[in-house]
C-alpha cells in the first residue's frame, strides 16, 4: 500500500470505471447493431490490461492480443478514438480499415497484433532488439492469452529474445474460467511460467484479479529488462472467460436491462449499479474489487468517488455523442495507402 | 573496373548501403559465422559486427516477425532466407504483419527479403521453387526480380532504400554466371521499371529473372528466320510496370510471356489479363504463355529440364503465333 | 422520417436472427435504450434496446419470423428520427443482406458455347481484334482482304500490305454502331488517295467520320433503288398564299413547305405501312410509331433530328417542331433523343436549284424522300400548255422488301395528297 500515493490509486480506478462504462455503452452498441464486427470488450481482464500497462513508460511500446480497452486508455487513447474504431467510422485511427482489439501508433508506443494469438510476440522481440542494437531504454511488452503457447510464434519471439537477452517482457494471462481452456496446452493443468523457465529466463506467476499486483510485478520486470537483464515473463489469472471471437457469450453477463452507468450528481455513486455475473465464479470482478479495496484501506472518500465518476460519466456521453455523429468512411477512399508511394491498384477497363 | 558477378553485386549494394547508412542490418540463418550457404554474406560480420550481421535461428517466422519489429523502431532490416523456399514458414507474417500494416495503420514496414530463387542448379523441390506470386498477390509487398549484375546491384540499392517491405527474389543460376561491369558511382535501379532489352517488330516475349537468358537467345535463333523479337525484361512484378508493356504491345501486336514460374496464377496470367483490358484491339493473335507445368520442381536433370522453359520452347511458340 | 429498427449482427458469423418476442406493440411509445424486442440467433438470444425514443410506429417482422442481419424489422417515429442513430441505421440498411436466398446469384442457363470456327463459309472472315480495328479506322472491308496467315486469316501483315498498295478499297464494312445523327446524301469516300502532286491532308471530324461511316453501312446494308416523280405544287402554293401571311401572323411562325411534305407522307406511310419499317435478320418490323426525320445541312455536315410521332401533330405544331428542330440542329443544341427513333426521313436536294436525288437510307429505316427545288415549268394540262411549279419527288427505297410497285403506290399516294391539297392549316 505504501508505495502506492493516493493520486495513483485515484488514477487506477478512473481508468478501471472509464473502461467499464465505455464497455457498456460497446455492448449497447453491439446491441444495437452499430458495431462493425465482434463485441470487443475487456471484462474480468481490466485489471491485468491496467496493472501491466500502468508502470510503461512513454518510450516503452505495448502490442497486446487480450481485450485491453484499459491499456488503451492508459496509454492516452481516447474513448472517442476506441468508439469510432469499433463502429469503423471516418475519424477512427484507421480510417475504418482496422477492427483489431488493439492499435497501431508508435508515437504512443502502440503496436497493433495480427489477429492470431503471438505473431506480435516475435515483432515485439524485435522491438525490443531495435532498443539493443540502438542503445535505446524502451522496453517491449507484449500480453498473450495462454492459447499462445502453442504457436510457433511465441516460442520463436521468445527464444530469439532469450538467445539475445532483449528488453521484452511477455505476460500470459491464463483464464481459469475459459471452459475450453483443457482443449489448449498440454499438460493441462500446468502453470505456464513452470514450463516457460526451461528457456532460462525469470518467471512468476500473479493474481490478475488484482491490478496492483500485477503492477508491482510488471514494474519489475520492465526495470530488469530495462537494465539489459533480458526479458521476462509473467503468467496471470484474470476473470476473464471469454474468447474476443465468441464475446457475443459475455451478453449473458451484461444483461441489457441492466441500468445504465449512474448520472454524475446522483446521491450514491455505486447503489443500483448492476454487479456482473461473477457472485457463482471462483474469482471476482476485478474492477469491483478494487473499488472494495480503496474503501475498506480508506483511501477513497464519497466525495472523491463521486468525482470520480463525474468525470468518468461526462467523458463517455460526450465521446459516444461525437463517435454516433462521426460518418463512414468514405467509399473512395480503401484504395490508397498500400504502398507508401504509388498505387498498385489495377487502372480501370479502358474506355 | 572489373567485372564482377551477379553474387558480388548483391553482396556490394548490401555492403555499400550498410557503410552509408547504419540502420541498415542483416538477419539470416548462418550469414555470419559461416558467410551465407551461398557466400553472399562474406566478411560482413568482420566488418560490420554482431549487432548488425545477426546469425538467427532456424525460425523463419520468428526472425521475419523480429525484422518487422525493428523496421518498425527505426532500423532497415535485410532478411536472408537460406533459399527462398523457405519464406513459407514466415508467410503470415510478411502477407498479413508487414503488408498490411501500412493499409491498417499508416504505419510502414522498411524491409528487405532476399534469397535465392529458382532453379537449374539440380537442387529439387525444395531449394528450386519461385514463391513470386504469393507475394505479388499480397497488397503491400513489392517485389523485384533481377536479372541482371546492374539490375542485382541497383535493384537492391532501392529495395533497402524503400519504404515498403520488399522482396528481392535473385535468382541462384544466376550467381556466378554472369559478370558484368558496373559504372564506379552509386546507382539504383527505380522499382517498377521495366526494360526493353531487345526491340523487334513481330512479337514482343515478357520475361523476368533468369529466362532473360532463354528469352534472349531464343530471340538470336529466331531472327535468322526472320521472325523479329522484342524482349522485355519486367525487373519489377510488383509495381508492374504497365506503360512499358503495354507500349510495345501496341507496336507489335503480338504478344508470349515467359516465366520459370508454374502455370497457373502465374504472372503470365496476370499480365495477359491485363493487355487483354487495356489492349485489345492492338492483339493480332493469341498472348502464348511459355511457363513451367504445374508440378513442383523435379530433381533429376532430365525432369528438371523438361521442368523449366527452354530456348526450343520459345522458338516453337514464337514460330505458332508468328504464322498466326 | 422514422428510424428504422434493424435485426443487429450479432457476431461477424451471424447471418440471420429470429424475433422470439416484442415488448412493444405497434403504437406503444418507446424510450431510447428501452427494451423492445427480443432475438434469437446461431450464437446468441438476447435482448434488443430501442434505437430511438418516440411512437413504434410499424412492426414490419413479427414474433417467431427469422429475417437477415440488417433487415428493417420495425420503425420508430418521433423525437428520435434524424439524430445520429438513425443516419446509422439508414446506412446499415444499405448493407446487403446475408441470407442464403440473397447471396445465390439468379441463375441463368448457361447459353451454348458457340465455337463456331471463323472458317464457316459465309461467316466473317477470319482476323484478329487489330485487324478489326485497323479495318474500322481506315474503312476497309475485311471481305475483301486475303488472309495470308494460318488458316486463311487476316493478319496486320495482310492488312498493311492493302494499305500500302493504296487500292481503293472496294467498299467499307465498319461494325454497325448506335446511330446518333445519320446524314444523308453525302457522296461516298473518295478513293483511297495516291498522294501525287500538291495535296493537302488534315484527318477528318468526329462528325464526318461518323458521316462517312454511317453513309458506307447504308450502302452495304440496304439494296438501294430510287425513283423519280414529279408533282404539281400549284394546290400547295395556293394554301400558302392564301394563308401564308395570317398563319404567320396569328401563330408567330413562318408557313414553310415542309409541313405538307411531312403531312403527305404520313398519309402514304400510314397507307403503305412497310415503308415505316425496318429489317430485323429475316424479320421485317413494322412500327406503330411515325417518327419523321427532316435532314438539316450544317456548317460541317448533316444531321437528322426527328419529329416523333408526327402523325399525332396538327398541321401548326407540325411547322413549329420543324422550326424548332432546325433551329436547334444550327446551335448544337439539339438533345440525343432528338435525333433518334427516326422511322422514315425527308431530305432536301432542292436548296441550290438541283432538280433531285438520289438519297441513301438512313439506317435501319428502308425508304427516304428527297424533295428537290420548285421550279415554274411549262407542263401540258387537258391538252394545253400550262405553267405551273412543279417539284421532282424521289424516293430511294430497300428493294431488300420493298418492291418497285409498291414504292410507286406510296409516291402516289403521296403526289396525290400535295397535288389535291385539301386540309385546313389554321
Amino acid at each position: 500500500m505504501s508505495r502506492f500515493g493516493k493520486h495513483q490509486l485515484h488514477e487506477l480506478y478512473y481508468y478501471l470505471k472509464l473502461t467499464r462504462s465505455l464497455e457498456e455503452e460497446l455492448a449497447r452498441l453491439f446491441r444495437a447493431g452499430k458495431l462493425s464486427g465482434a463485441l470487443p470488450i475487456s471484462t474480468g481482464q481490466e485489471a491485468l490490461s491496467l496493472g501491466a500497462t500502468y508502470p510503461l513508460r512513454a518510450q516503452d511500446v505495448l502490442a497486446s492480443a487480450v481485450p485491453c480497452n484499459t491499456a488503451l486508455l492508459a496509454r492516452g487513447v481516447t474513448p472517442f478514438e476506441i468508439l469510432t474504431h469499433f463502429m469503423a467510422r471516418r475519424g477512427s485511427p484507421s480510417g475504418g480499415r482496422d477492427g483489431s482489439i488493439q492499435f497501431c501508433d508508435l508515437k504512443r508506443g502502440l503496436v497493433a497484433p495480427t489477429e492470431h494469438p503471438a505473431a506480435h510476440v516475435a515483432v515485439m522481440a524485435g522491438v525490443a532488439f531495435a532498443a539493443k542494437v540502438q542503445r535505446k531504454d524502451w522496453v517491449a511488452l507484449a500480453l498473450v492469452d495462454e492459447r499462445a503457447l502453442a504457436t510457433g510464434d511465441f516460442h520463436e519471439g521468445l527464444n530469439f529474445a532469450s538467445v539475445h537477452q532483449l528488453p521484452l517482457v511477455v505476460v500470459i494471462e491464463k483464464k481459469p474460467l475459459d471452459p475450453a481452456a483443457a482443449a489448449y496446452v498440454a499438460p493441462a493443468g500446468q502453470n505456464h511460467y513452470e514450463r516457460l523457465k526451461a528457456y532460462g529466463l525469470p518467471t512468476v506467476m500473479v493474481d490478475g484479479n488484482d491490478v496492483l499486483q500485477v503492477l508491482q510485478v510488471v514494474e519489475a520486470a520492465l526495470e530488469r529488462a530495462r537494465i539489459g537483464k533480458g526479458p521476462s515473463v509473467i503468467e496471470a489469472r484474470t476473470a476473464g472467460r471469454t474468447r474476443f471471437s465468441m464475446r457475443e457469450d459475455i451478453l449473458a453477463v451484461w444483461p441489457a436491462s441492466a441500468q445504465r452507468f449512474p448520472e454524475a450528481g446522483a446521491d450514491e455513486p455505486g447503489e443500483g449499479q448492476r454487479k456482473l455475473a461473477f457472485e457463482d465464479r471462483e474469482l471476482n470482478d476485478p474492477v469491483d474489487q478494487f473499488e472494495a479495496f480503496l474503501i475498506e484501506h480508506a483511501q477513497m472518500r464519497p466525495a472523491e468517488q463521486k468525482e470520480i465518476l463525474a468525470r468518468v460519466t461526462k467523458l463517455i456521453a460526450e465521446d459516444v455523442r461525437r463517435a454516433e455523429e462521426e460518418p463512414p468512411p468514405a467509399s473512395e477512399s480503401p484504395t490508397t495507402g498500400v504502398y507508401d508511394r504509388g498505387s498498385n491498384v489495377p487502372v480501370r477497363l479502358a474506355e | 573496373m572489373a567485372e564482377i558477378t551477379y553474387l558480388e553485386a548483391i553482396r556490394e549494394a548490401m555492403w555499400e548501403e550498410m557503410e552509408r547508412d547504419p540502420r541498415v542490418l542483416l538477419l539470416g540463418e548462418d550469414i555470419g559465422v559461416y558467410g551465407g550457404a551461398f557466400k553472399v554474406t562474406q566478411g560482413f560480420l568482420e566488418r560490420f559486427g554482431r549487432e548488425r550481421v545477426i546469425d538467427t535461428p532456424i525460425s523463419e517466422e520468428g526472425f521475419t516477425g523480429v525484422a518487422i519489429g525493428a523496421a518498425y523502431m527505426g532500423l532497415r532490416p535485410i532478411v536472408e532466407f537460406q533459399f527462398i523456399d523457405f519464406i513459407a514458414n514466415a508467410f503470415n507474417m510478411i502477407t498479413n504483419f508487414a503488408a498490411k500494416s501500412r493499409y491498417r495503420w499508416g504505419v510502414g514496414v522498411p524491409l528487405v527479403l532476399r534469397g535465392p530463387t529458382g532453379g537449374g542448379v539440380r537442387a529439387g523441390p525444395f531449394h528450386s521453387q519461385n514463391p513470386e506470386m504469393h507475394f505479388v498477390h499480397t497488397p503491400g509487398i513489392k517485389v523485384v526480380v533481377p536479372a541482371t549484375v546492374h539490375d542485382a546491384k541497383g535493384l537492391m540499392k532501392a529495395a533497402i532504400r524503400d519504404e515498403d517491405p520488399v522482396l528481392y527474389l535473385e535468382h541462384k543460376y544466376l550467381y556466378r554466371r554472369i559478370k558484368e561491369e558496373l559504372p564506379r558511382e552509386d546507382f539504383v535501379v527505380p522499382l517498377g521499371q521495366a526494360i526493353v532489352r531487345r526491340t523487334g517488330s513481330d512479337i514482343v516475349l515478357i520475361t523476368y529473372g533468369a529466362m532473360l537468358y532463354v528469352a534472349l537467345e531464343a530471340a538470336s535463333s529466331l531472327e535468322r528466320e526472320g521472325i523479329d523479337l522484342e524482349v522485355i525484361d519486367l525487373r519489377s512484378l510488383v509495381p508492374l510496370d504497365r506503360e512499358t508493356i503495354l507500349a510495345s504491345v501496341r507496336r507489335v501486336n503480338k504478344v508470349m510471356i515467359l516465366h520459370e514460374d508454374t502455370r497457373t496464377g502465374g504472372m503470365a496470367g496476370e499480365i495477359s489479363a491485363l493487355i487483354n483490358e487495356e489492349a485489345f484491339e492492338d492483339l493480332d493473335g493469341p498472348i502464348l504463355r511459355i511457363t513451367a507445368p504445374d508440378t513442383p520442381v523435379p530433381y533429376s536433370a532430365e525432369l528438371e529440364d523438361a521442368f523449366i522453359p527452354q530456348v526450343a520452347d520459345v522458338i516453337d511458340a514464337a514460330r505458332r503465333l508468328a504464322a498466326y | 422520417m422514422g428510424t428504422p429498427i434493424i435485426m443487429p449482427q450479432m457476431g461477424e458469423s451471424i447471418a440471420e436472427g429470429t424475433i422470439t418476442k416484442w415488448y412493444k406493440k405497434q403504437g406503444d411509445r418507446v424510450e431510447r435504450d428501452e427494451l423492445l424486442f427480443e432475438i434469437s440467433t446461431d450464437k446468441v438470444d438476447t435482448e434488443i434496446p430501442s434505437p430511438a425514443a418516440g411512437v413504434l410506429a410499424e412492426i414490419r417482422v413479427g414474433e417467431g419470423e427469422t429475417v437477415p442481419i440488417n433487415t428493417v424489422v420495425g420503425v420508430i417515429d418521433g423525437e428520435g428520427a434524424g439524430t445520429p442513430s438513425q443516419s446509422t441505421s439508414s446506412w446499415t440498411e444499405k448493407l446487403p443482406a446475408v441470407s442464403p436466398e440473397s447471396t445465390a446469384a439468379p441463375k441463368t442457363p448457361a447459353s451454348p458455347s458457340r465455337q463456331a470456327r471463323p472458317t464457316t463459309a459465309g461467316g466473317p472472315p477470319r482476323s484478329s481484334p487489330l485487324v478489326r480495328r485497323m479495318a474500322r479506322e481506315r474503312n476497309i472491308d475485311l471481305s475483301t482482304v486475303e488472309g495470308t496467315a494460318a488458316g486463311g486469316r487476316i493478319s496486320k501483315k495482310d492488312i498493311l500490305t492493302v494499305l500500302n498498295t493504296a487500292e481503293t478499297p472496294t467498299a467499307v464494312a465498319p461494325p454497325p454502331r448506335e446511330a446518333g445523327a445519320v446524314p444523308v446524301e453525302t457522296p461516298p469516300p473518295a478513293p483511297a488517295p495516291a498522294h501525287a502532286g500538291r495535296v493537302h491532308s488534315e484527318p477528318m471530324s468526329v462528325m464526318r467520320r461518323s458521316i462517312a461511316e454511317h453513309m458506307m453501312l447504308s450502302r452495304r446494308t440496304s439494296a438501294h433503288v430510287s425513283t423519280v416523280w414529279e408533282a404539281d405544287m400549284g394546290s400547295v402554293e395556293k394554301v400558302r398564299r392564301e394563308y401564308g401571311g395570317r398563319f404567320e401572323k396569328e401563330e408567330g411562325v413562318k408557313l414553310t413547305y415542309m409541313p405538307f411534305f411531312v403531312r403527305a407522307v404520313l398519309h402514304g406511310l400510314k397507307a403503305y405501312p412497310i415503308l415505316n419499317s425496318s429489317v430485323d435478320g429475316n424479320n421485317i418490323v413494322y412500327k406503330r410509331d411515325l417518327n419523321i426525320g427532316i435532314a438539316v445541312a450544317l456548317d460541317r455536315g448533316l444531321i437528322v433530328p426527328v419529329i416523333h410521332r408526327a402523325d399525332e401533330k396538327s398541321f401548326l405544331g407540325l411547322q413549329r417542331v420543324v422550326d424548332d428542330l432546325a433551329t436547334r440542329a444550327r446551335e448544337k443544341k439539339l438533345r440525343p433523343e432528338d435525333v433518334q427513333g427516326g422511322t422514315f426521313t425527308i431530305t432536301n436536294p432542292g436548296p441550290y436549284g438541283a432538280l433531285f436525288g438520289t438519297p441513301i437510307i438512313n439506317q435501319p429505316q428502308v425508304a427516304i424522300l428527297g424533295v428537290g427545288a420548285i421550279h415554274k415549268r411549262p407542263v401540258v394540262v387537258n391538252d394545253a400548255i400550262a405553267v405551273r411549279s412543279m417539284i421532282y419527288l424521289s424516293l430511294t427505297f430497300d428493294h431488300r422488301i420493298i418492291d418497285g410497285a409498291v414504292a410507286d403506290q406510296f409516291m402516289a399516294e403521296v403526289r396525290k395528297r400535295l397535288e389535291t391539297w385539301d386540309e385546313r392549316i389554321l
